[in-house]
Parts: structure tokens; sequence; C-alpha cells
């Protein structure tokens, strides 16, 4: 599936999107961490766990309303994710 | 007065008069300031059926006991005054340098009343003021008024101004300070035009007192603390800017599309934020006392868009690219450019433009009739509209009554994307279902900053809740809506609100007026605000009917993205959202309430 990286995300990554072929929400956070090291894990992690300021949507849906990190991925699937941002 | 100057400037244009009144601190304390007490004093004395650009109608410049202090992004002022776009009360904030200039001369208010006989502008110099002949000025853009003025007066002098717009009587101009920063929604800038009014330069050299010094040196330690831990005040917007927002909001699915008829844009990320920063960003600009610097200055280098100057905002990359269908960021930003230096408002321009594209594409406007080939996705046609509207040529004098009487004028107003006549901004409600209710009860109309539901449902600030729901969004949107009254009347930037809660503003408050305010009798000053522009409203002829949304937004579902298949569930949280207001079940304010509100 596409995993989209938005905002001062791809300061770290230099790209915007990339495929990968996971199984779940969990599965893209350990792959990102995996792929772009410790400044990654310092954006996306909290004491070991999803930083609560990360929005995680599949398909524009917030986990959060889906199945949260164990929310399962099919092939098509968009996943997009962003820091705390806002605007007006 | 700590926090307050104490002091009204009150300058009759028709009987070219100058008068000092000293502000009632009763008044202040009950309204705190800028919105609140630039409204109170407004609904006071001006006549609710008034004509917006009659001279009987008047046009307060209110700042707030907050503004020109050290407080975080303390640089407001408000433009309170009865909107020609809406026919309701319009309260309009900017930032800039201007506001806190204002204090500095040593006024909370300056009230502008009647009518010069011919362009004059006004300069407020301390205690010396004077009204001088703006003929030379008439015509002008905001950028060559700004030049010709420092030209005379010098750097130390603030500027606001209107541009040709406003002289035109464009009923959505606005008053641009600073050059670039506009109090820009609801035609403000119509009403100083109608008033022969070209510009207000100010210079003071007074100071703010703070009520208690040391208290609010450790307020402010722990505030700007906050906003450099926040992710979105210390990176997002600094980095960013507002235009974050674009590819955010698109992959929500509620990114207004071609006037609202989808919720995503297949170009957003060539207009989005990332790509400003790539492509034209060259600096990022702050306003005074501000810690976030959310400003952008972009340049187009070369081309048929070449410019420079302040922006684009989120708003406005949205409004003239989405919403017209347009993925040039340099046409994008030129429109900006061309809006600031003829003071438009790019949300109502944008979105005017896109309710002529709709129905030029239905074939309810012909080329003929329009003098341009106004389809979707036409960046040359987009740039040639805005000219003509500032200045009333061709079409442009159609479009430059905004959206609403453009469709009405044709008898298709349900194209309008609008609530009471006002253009909604950047967030299809259908996904973000409480934002349809600040839409529709919002007082000025149209409008984002009243109560910023987008902030919970789509930004999860100060906690997600899901925004394809209805249950508990009225509850949410009033206290929003309290809580912006009170950041309003304050003289601080929204914007801090990303990272500082009801709590610290009452610090903040309470440190500069040392009033004695409880945290809750100053969430009332917002529901009193509240209620008194409501009542305003009201007797305006603008009533609880009006409390409704564009047809397409209740009736239409989103065709596609993950709110598919959604309307806004208006009528259920109107019902709730009346309740919790305490306002009877049809939505008209009770004796009792205004009775318990001192209004």
């Amino acid at each position: 599936m596409k995993v989209k990286l938005l905002a001062t995300l791809r300061n770290i990554t230099d790209c915007n999107e990339l495929e990968l072929e996971v199984e779940n929400i969990q599965e893209v956070v350990e792959k990102l961490i995996e792929l772009y090291g410790e400044e990654m894990k310092t954006e996306l992690l909290e004491s070991d766990q999803l930083d609560e300021t990360i929005t995680i949507l599949v398909n524009g849906r917030n986990m959060l309303y889906l199945n949260g990190l164990k929310t399962k991925l099919k092939r098509n699937d968009i996943v997009t994710i962003f820091p705390q941002v806002a605007g007006g | 007065m700590n926090g307050w100057m104490g002091q009204i400037l009150r300058i009759n244009l028709t009987e070219e008069t100058v008068n000092v009144e000293e502000l009632d601190q009763t008044l202040a304390k009950d309204y705190i300031g800028a919105r609140g007490l630039g409204t109170k004093i407004f609904c006071d004395e001006v006549e609710p059926t008034v004509d917006p650009l009659a001279h009987e109608n008047k046009l307060i410049f209110a700042t707030g006991p907050l503004t020109g202090t050290a407080a975080v992004s303390g640089s407001r002022y408000n433009v309170v005054t009865k909107s020609p776009l809406t026919g309701t009360i319009a309260a309009s904030n900017s930032g800039g340098y201007f506001p806190s200039e204002l204090k500095y001369a040593g006024y909370d208010v300056v009230i502008f009343e009647g009518k010069a006989s011919r362009p004059v502008y006004i300069v407020i110099d301390d205690d010396q003021v004077k009204i001088e002949s703006a003929e030379e000025l008439w015509g002008e853009t905001i950028l060559e008024t700004d030049n010709q003025l420092r030209a005379k007066y010098g750097d130390n002098f603030r500027i606001a101004a209107i541009g040709p717009a406003g002289e035109n009587l464009v009923k959505f101009a606005c008053i641009m300070n600073d050059r670039e920063r506009a109090a820009g929604r609801s035609g403000v800038g119509a009403v100083m035009g109608s008033k022969n009014l070209k510009a207000v330069i100010v210079r003071g050299t007074q100071g703010v007192r703070v009520a208690n010094k040391g208290k609010f040196k450790d307020v402010l330690r722990n505030c700007l603390g906050k906003i450099k831990e926040s992710g979105v005040t210390n990176e997002g917007l600094p980095a960013l800017g507002t235009a974050v927002l674009v590819n955010i909001i698109s992959e929500h699915g509620n990114l207004p599309t071609r006037n609202f008829q989808k919720g995503n844009f297949e170009g957003a990320e060539q207009v989005s934020g990332e790509a400003l920063a790539d492509e034209l960003l060259v600096k990022n600009k702050a306003c005074a006392g501000c810690p976030i610097g959310c400003g952008r200055v972009s340049l187009v280098p070369d081309g048929e868009y070449k410019g420079f100057g302040e922006g684009p905002e989120y708003e406005t990359l949205w409004a003239f690219g989405p919403d017209c269908g347009i993925d040039n960021l340099e046409a994008i930003t030129k429109d900006n450019f061309i809006c600031n230096e003829l003071g438009l408002d790019t949300i109502t321009m944008g979105t005017t433009i896109a309710c002529a594209m709709e129905m030029y594409e239905e074939g309810i406007i012909t080329k003929d009739e329009l003098g341009l080939e106004l389809e979707f996705g036409n960046a040359q046609a987009m740039v040639e509209a805005v000219k003509l509207t500032g200045t009333r040529e061709g079409i442009g004098d159609l479009l430059a009554e905004g959206s609403y009487r453009l469709a009405e004028k044709y008898d298709c107003p349900e194209y309008s994307m609008s609530s009471k006549k006002q253009e909604y901004p950047a967030y299809d409600p259908r996904g973000s279902q409480g934002m349809g209710l600040e839409y529709a009860t919002s007082n000025r109309g149209g409008c984002h900053v009243r109560g910023y539901l987008t902030s919970p449902e789509i930004l999860g600030i100060p906690e997600a809740i899901d925004p394809l729901t209805i249950e508990g969004k009225a509850e949410w949107v009033k206290i929003f809506q309290d809580l912006t009254g009170v950041v309003d009347a304050s003289g601080i930037c929204l914007f801090t609100t990303f990272a500082l809660g009801g709590g610290d503003i009452h610090e903040l408050l309470e440190a500069v007026t040392g009033v004695g305010y409880t945290e809750e009798e100053m969430m009332k000053v917002g529901e009193r605000i509240w209620n008194l522009e409501r009542l305003f409203n009201y007797e305006a002829g603008v009533g609880p009917d009006e409390d409704k949304l564009a047809k397409r937004l209740v009736e239409e579902p989103l065709p596609e993205g993950p709110a598919e298949g959604k309307v806004v569930g208006l009528e259920t949280m109107l019902e709730e959202y009346y309740q919790l207001r305490g306002w009877t079940p049809e939505g008209d304010v009770k004796e009792e309430k205004i009775a318990e509100l001192g209004i």
C-alpha cells in the first residue's frame, strides 16, 4: 500500500510517499523506523508508544475511529501520516 | 487603568471634529476590548437597521488590553461595523504592528462617524490628531498609498488603508494594515470607503501599564514554554505556515473542490504548504511580539505571474486553488498579491469566482456576459477576474457583490457557498460536521474563526473527536465560540490557542488588567459578546431563520472520500445548540439570558 508523509515528516524521509507491504498500521510505524532510524523513532514514538501528536489516516479516516494500530491494511489502501499541525 | 489606555478617540468625518473620551471601566471589564468592547460601543450607538454604506453607520477600530503588551502574539485589533456583505455585525481581526501603535498613541478605541466631504486620511500622533486631504491618494493601491505616506511621514508611523476595492465599495473589501495584514472579512473596507476615509496613520510613545509585573513575567514564561513545546506553534506553523493544511485537509476529504462539488483535490500537492516552501517562499514574517511567525513572504521571480509580497495563507491557496480547480501555485500567489494591492478579501474573492465558474459550466452565465472563459482550471481568466473586481470593471462589477448576490441575480442562490451571504472558508462541513454548525450559527456569516471545530475534528487539538459524527458537537461549538470571543477581545492571536488553553488566557488577562476575573467570569464575557452580536443581527433583520447552510451541504452527499455519502446533520445539532445556549427552541435569545449576562 501507499504511505504518504506530510508536513515536517518529509524533512526526515526526503520523499513524499513510499510503497510498503505490511499487514497493519503497527507494522507501518515499525517499518518507517527501520527505514529512517533514530530521527523517525523520535518523531513517531513517545516512551515506546505512538506519540499522541501523530495522526495516521487510512483512506482519509483517522485510525482512532478504525481499529487503531491494529487496523488491517489492504493492497490498495492509502496510509497518511503527519505530526500535529494547525493553521486556519 | 492597567492594560487599557483608558481613552476613546472619536472622529466625526462630517464635521471634521476630534474628541477624546474616557473609557468606561465597567464596560471595559464586561467586554474586555477589541471585538467585545468595539461591538458593545457599536451596538449602543448605531441603529441595527442602518444602511451599512450610509454615513449613519460607524466604523470602530478597537484594541484589547493585551494588545501592545509582551503577551504572546499581543498584536491584534478588531474592526467593528455593520457589514455591507451580510447585513450583520462585522468584527474583522488583524495583526501586524498598527494595532499596538494605536495603544501606544493612548487609545483603546477609535470611532469614525459620519462621512467626509472629500477623500481624507487621519494622522494620529499621540494626542495630536489631524484630518488631512487624501485626494492625491484616492485611487492608489495599498502599497502605493503606504509608500507615499511613509515618504511624507517616515517609517515610525504605522498605516492602515483601503485600496481601490474599498473606494469602489466592493462588498468584501478589506482594510489592510502594515501593507499586507488584512482586517479581511465582511467588507469593512467598503464601509471605510463609504466614509471617504483612505487611511489612518498612527505613531505613539506611551507604554501599556501592567497591573502585576511579577506575575505577568511568570505567566509569560509559562506561555512561551508551551508555545515552544508545541509542535504546531514551534515547528509546523513556522516551517510551513497555515498552508500546511492543504494536503492534510485534502487527505481527510474535506478540502472543498470546484465550488464544494467534492472534498479532495487531485492537484493538492502542487498547491500545498510543502510546495510553497520548496518553490516560492523567501522568508517567514511575524507580527509584533509573536514567537510563531506564521506569515509567508513569497516571490514569483518571472513569467506572467511575476510578483513579490506576503502570502499566500491556507485559505487563499484554497480559494484560488482547489475551489477554482486550479493547481498553478504561481497564479494563486499572483492573485494573493493583487488582492493585497487592491484590498480584497481573498476568501470571498476566490469563492465568488468558483461560484461564477460553476454557473458558467452549467450554462447559467455565458462567456458574453462574463467577458472571460471562466471555466474551472482557467488560471488566466481567474487572475483577470480579480483585477476587474477591484475596479468594478466589466463582470467585476457583479463579482464585487459577492457570490450570493451574483447567484441570486441569475435565480440560482444555491450556487453560492455561503451562510448569511458570507462565503465559507476552506473546510467542507460534510466531512467535519461540527464546522457545519459553526458556519450556520456564526454571527458574521460563513466563517471558520468564530469556533474553529477543525481543531478537534481534524487536527486533534486539544483532543481528537470524530469529524463525521454529530453527537456532542453543539457543546464543543458553544465553548469554542465563547472562548474565541474572549481571545479576540483580549487582543492576542487566536493561533496561540493551539498551544495555550483558557486558563492561560485568563492568567494573562489577570496579570495585565488586575480586574479580578475568575475563569468562569472570563468565559461569561465570551458568551456576552456572542449574545450581543446575535441580538444586533436579530434587530438588523437577520434572525434564526438564517442559521442555515447552503443547500448543497445539507442535501447533496459528498461523492467520494472518507466522508462519502455524508451531508451535514444540521437540524439535530442546531436544536441541541439552541438549548445549550439557553435560547428558545426557535433560536431567539430569551429575556432571562439577556438579564443573566447583563447586556
